[in-house]
Parts: C-alpha cells; structure tokens; sequence
C-alpha cells in the first residue's frame, strides 16, 4: 500500500500540471471555436472542429509530451537524487517497483487521456455547441491506448537513461524519430503502424472522413496489438532493471 | 560470547568496464559485534556493501548474510528483511515529512518497534512534521538510524555513518553503535576514520584497491601487533620473511623497522642473534597500520 503512496507522492505534481495544461489546451480549444470555426472557408462544423483541434491536433501533441513527462522517475532517476538505496534496501523486489510504477503512470495516463471528453462534454452545452458524448468517450479509449505504447516507451529509456531531464529529452526525440519514420518513409502506407493515426483515427476504416466522427466498433485489434507491444516494451524496462546495478 | 558469522564472502569481485572494484574478497564478520570496514575513498567499501544487499551484482564469487545468499532473489529479500541499511547519503525520500517517512517505513517490517521509534523520536528531537529535505545532515542521519533500529535489525550496515557530521553528531552516533551491539545485533560499519573505527570496533577488515589486506580483531592488536626497530652498526641484514607474524619490513640503511601481527619475540631474538645495537619494541596504533597497509600497497600485504 506504501509503495503505492510514495510512487504517487513522486509523480502527483507532475500528473497535476499535465492534467491543468491538457484541460486548458482543450478549454481554449473549445471556448475558441467560433472565431476559428468561422475564419475557415467554408466554416466548418464544430464537431470537425474538434477533430481537427484536439484528436488529430495541438492537444494530441500535447498529451504525448505529458506522457513522456509522467513516465519519468524510474529507479536509475532515484540514483540520481540519491534515494535508491533506501528504496533497493526495503524488502521490495525490484519487479514489484516496477510494477507498482506502471500501474500508477498508466491509470494516469487514463485519467488524462479521458479529459479531453470531460471537458469538451462539461464545456459545449455551456456555449450552445453539441459534440456527441459517446464519440469523445471512444477517442478517449483509443488515447489510453496510443498513451499506453508512449509511456512504456518513454519507461524504457528511462531505464537506460540517468538523468531525468535527458531520459525526456531522449523520450522525446524518439517520438519525432518514430513520427518522421512512420510519415515520410515507406510505412506510410501502414497506417497501422502509426499509434498517433490509430489515436486520431486519421486514414482509420473506422473514421468517417465526412462527420469526422467514429462509426461502427472501435478498432479491438489494433487496440490489443498496441497494448501487447507496451507490454513488451515494459517487460523489457523491467529486465533491464534486474539487470542494473544501482 | 558465541561468535557466529553474519556475513561470509567467497571470491567476491565486482569489476566496472576495467576497473576491479573488489578483487576476490574472501572474509568472515562474525557477529555480534562491531567489525570496521576501513579503506580509503574508492578502495571499494561502498560496492562490497551494495553487493551484500543486492544493490550490485559481483562479476564473480558469492556471499551469504546471516544465512542467505546474496545471488538468490528471493533470499536476496529475506536479506534485506533482517538487515538495516544507512548509507553514506543518507538518501531519504525529501518530499515526505519526519512522521510520513516513518510510516511508510514501518509498513515493510511487521516486527516493527513502536517503543523504541518513540524513544529514538524523542531522544533524537525529530520534528515529526518537519519535511525531509528541511532537515539538516545531522537530523537526517539521526532520522536514518531511527528508521534502522526500530526494526530491531539482526545486522545493521552502515556506511560512511559519520561522514559530513559535526563533532557532537559524530559522539551521538557512535555511542548509538556502541549501544545497539547490546541487544544482539551485528553492526557492519565502513569508514575511513581511524580514531573512529579504533574506538568502538572489535573486529577490523582493511580492503586496499579492491583487495583485502588485513582482518584481525582490535583485541589482537592491542595484545600481539608490536613494531620492532632494530638497528646495526653496519648495513642492516635481510630479515628471514618467513618468520612466522611478520606482516611488513622496511630497510632504511642501518634501521630495519618490522611490523608483526604476533611472534614479536621471535623477530627480537632474531635480531640479537644479527648483533643489533639497539631493539625497540612498541605496540602499534591502528593508524599506523592502516598508513603501512596502504602506502605499501597491497600486493606487499599478505592478508590474514
């Protein structure tokens, strides 16, 4: 229960700050929808709006720089503010620590990958648009997802990286890397391959290019390999925490 | 007293890339008392330690603590279940208060002694509410050592326990390791503060680059360790090495000067045997052989 406490006490101000800065990204978003929706011609309805601006836009951006960000603060990061052995010495395995560190970064990964749907179901009644609930809750799970394979991957360098600072940096880097690869090279005609399209749903069978909205059930299969590959990818953090010496 | 081992090394080494941390460390601690781990910085103290408690994984060898060993995960845990740690940064969680890290803390261990915790608050004057990274180096030791013996631990590590403390914090904190050897628990201490070291250990291990040069109890050396000056008229003659007891010789043209761990009398009868003009025998500070062992290196060292 303790382990539980101190990895949230670690991460909670920087789970706060992300979720202030998502909310915010997407409270401007929507409180600024009719001027942009206006300057485009022909103006374009609110629900491409939103498609536009936060699913495929700046607040996906967004949400995957916080989710590097939540990712941070594996045991190598402890060594250097110097609290890893006081925690290597507990009675603690070094998998439960893991564990208990994934467990706590996805549920917040979730919590922020539900906020866009919270706020743009709390905020549009308020300014007389209407964006259909059940859509924003569907984008919503497929953000869990596409969050899931960005935190087990900034897990990992964070694992072989020391410093906190650089193993974000690095994060970071990877993702453009993995964003340049997957829409320039010869896999763009994969877009299966691509977690931020599976995210946005952009040249998805399951988008409706038209309403821009999700028809039909979401994509389970392509839900499920995403999900087996961060776990792989965090099985692997977790081999090579066994591994290390700290 | 029946001395038992608590801690047994066998050919432990730990090498980072081509530097040998520890080379082939073979020794026993014998509990309970107090065994000094002296060394130099970066004579590899601190990586024996961390691989005791699993923190570091030896290239090669093995150990066990009091009973477990050291490369088996699961025994690893029972290791760290009964062993208290303090390291040399004292390294606590900054962002938890006094009264929270003690919480957190006692949920790991259900033999946990809220008396003693009370006590040691007391004593200490730990402000409960206080934030870690508020507290001096001194109070955060005093915080470490709180968290270590409320769990009434069969052995407890420390390492470098004293280092960056003020003068009265140093006092407190040895009387602190002195005490605790009263309730049946072990005590492991590295330092490189002789005077320390010389006033509450029993037992002492000297490591030197990796290398364990000397492990002999403070009792012995008080009782055997002699240094034997003799001097000649002419050049001084070679010592028979083999001479059981002698752990190091230095010639310095007429003066041979003989550090022995034992048989000191043997060395003097040698001595008057060569026509030595004059022999003087003293007993030794543990500062002198640590100053010896170390200068000499240890490849001059046998370790006994």
């Amino acid at each position: 229960m303790t382990l539980w406490y101190k990895t949230w006490r670690e991460t909670r101000m920087r789970f706060l700050l992300s979720a202030s800065i998502l909310s915010w990204v997407c409270a401007v978003i929507i409180l600024t929808n009719h001027g942009a929706r206006g300057q485009a011609n022909p103006p374009i309805p609110y629900v491409e709006y939103v498609w536009q601006a936060v699913y495929k836009g700046y607040a996906q951006d967004f949400f995957s720089i916080l989710v590097i960000v939540l990712a941070g603060g594996s045991l190598l990061q402890e060594r250097s503010h110097g609290t890893v052995g006081f925690t290597l010495a507990l009675p603690v395995s070094r998998t439960r620590l893991m564990a208990t560190r994934a467990v706590v970064g996805l549920s917040q990964v979730t919590v922020l990958a539900f906020l866009p749907a919270c706020v743009l179901i709390g905020l549009s009644p308020v300014l007389g648009v209407f964006y259909p609930p059940m859509q924003a809750l569907q984008f919503a799970v497929l953000w869990s997802a596409g969050g899931t394979i960005i935190f087990a991957g900034a897990l990992l360098l964070g694992t072989v990286v020391e410093s906190e600072y650089s193993s974000w940096i690095a994060s970071f880097l990877c993702m453009m890397l993995y964003s340049a690869a997957v829409n320039i090279t010869v896999l763009q005609r994969y877009p299966n391959l691509n977690f931020f399209k599976m995210m946005s749903g952009a040249q998805m069978p399951y988008l409706d290019a038209v309403t821009f909205t999700i028809h039909g059930p979401l994509p389970w299969a392509i839900i499920t390999t995403v999900l087996v590959t961060a776990v792989f990818l965090m099985a692997l953090a977790n081999r090579l925490t066994q591994l290390r010496d700290y | 007293m029946i001395c038992e081992p608590v801690i047994e090394t066998f050919g432990l080494s730990k090498s980072y890339g081509g530097f040998e941390a520890a080379k082939d460390l073979t020794f026993q601690v014998l509990g309970p008392r107090i065994t000094g781990f002296l060394g130099r910085n970066g004579a590899g103290k601190s990586s024996t330690i961390k691989m005791l408690l699993g923190m570091i994984r030896p290239t090669s060898g093995t150990a066990t603590v009091l009973g477990h060993r050291i490369d088996d995960a699961k025994q690893s845990l029972e290791i760290r279940r009964k062993v208290a740690y303090v390291g040399e940064d004292k390294g606590l969680y900054a962002y938890m208060t006094v009264e929270q890290l003690i919480w957190f803390t006692r949920s790991f261990y259900p033999d946990w002694r809220p008396e003693i915790e009370k006590r040691l608050l007391e004593e200490y004057q730990l402000p409960p509410r206080r934030k870690v990274k508020a507290l001096s180096k001194g109070m955060r030791t005093k915080l470490a050592l709180l968290l270590a013996l409320s769990r009434r631990p069969a052995l407890m590590i420390l390492d470098e326990p004293t280092e960056g403390l003020d003068p009265v914090s140093i006092e407190d904190l040895l009387r602190t390791i002195t005490s605790i050897t009263a309730d049946g628990t072990s005590v492991f201490f590295s330092s490189h503060q002789l005077n320390e070291v010389e006033r509450i250990a029993d037992a002492v291990l000297m490591i030197d680059r990796g290398k364990l040069v000397l492990n002999f109890a403070m009792d012995e050396l008080r009782e055997n360790y002699r240094r034997v000056t003799v001097g000649f008229d002419r050049s001084a003659p070679s010592i028979d090495l083999h001479l059981p007891g002698i752990e190091r010789v230095r010639s310095d043209g007429r003066q041979l000067s003989v550090l022995a761990s034992r048989n000191s009398d043997a060395i003097v009868e040698w001595a008057r045997r060569c026509s030595a003009t004059s022999i003087d025998t003293q007993p030794v500070s543990l500062r002198e052989i640590f100053l010896d062992t170390v200068q000499m290196g240890p490849e001059a060292t046998s370790s006994r």
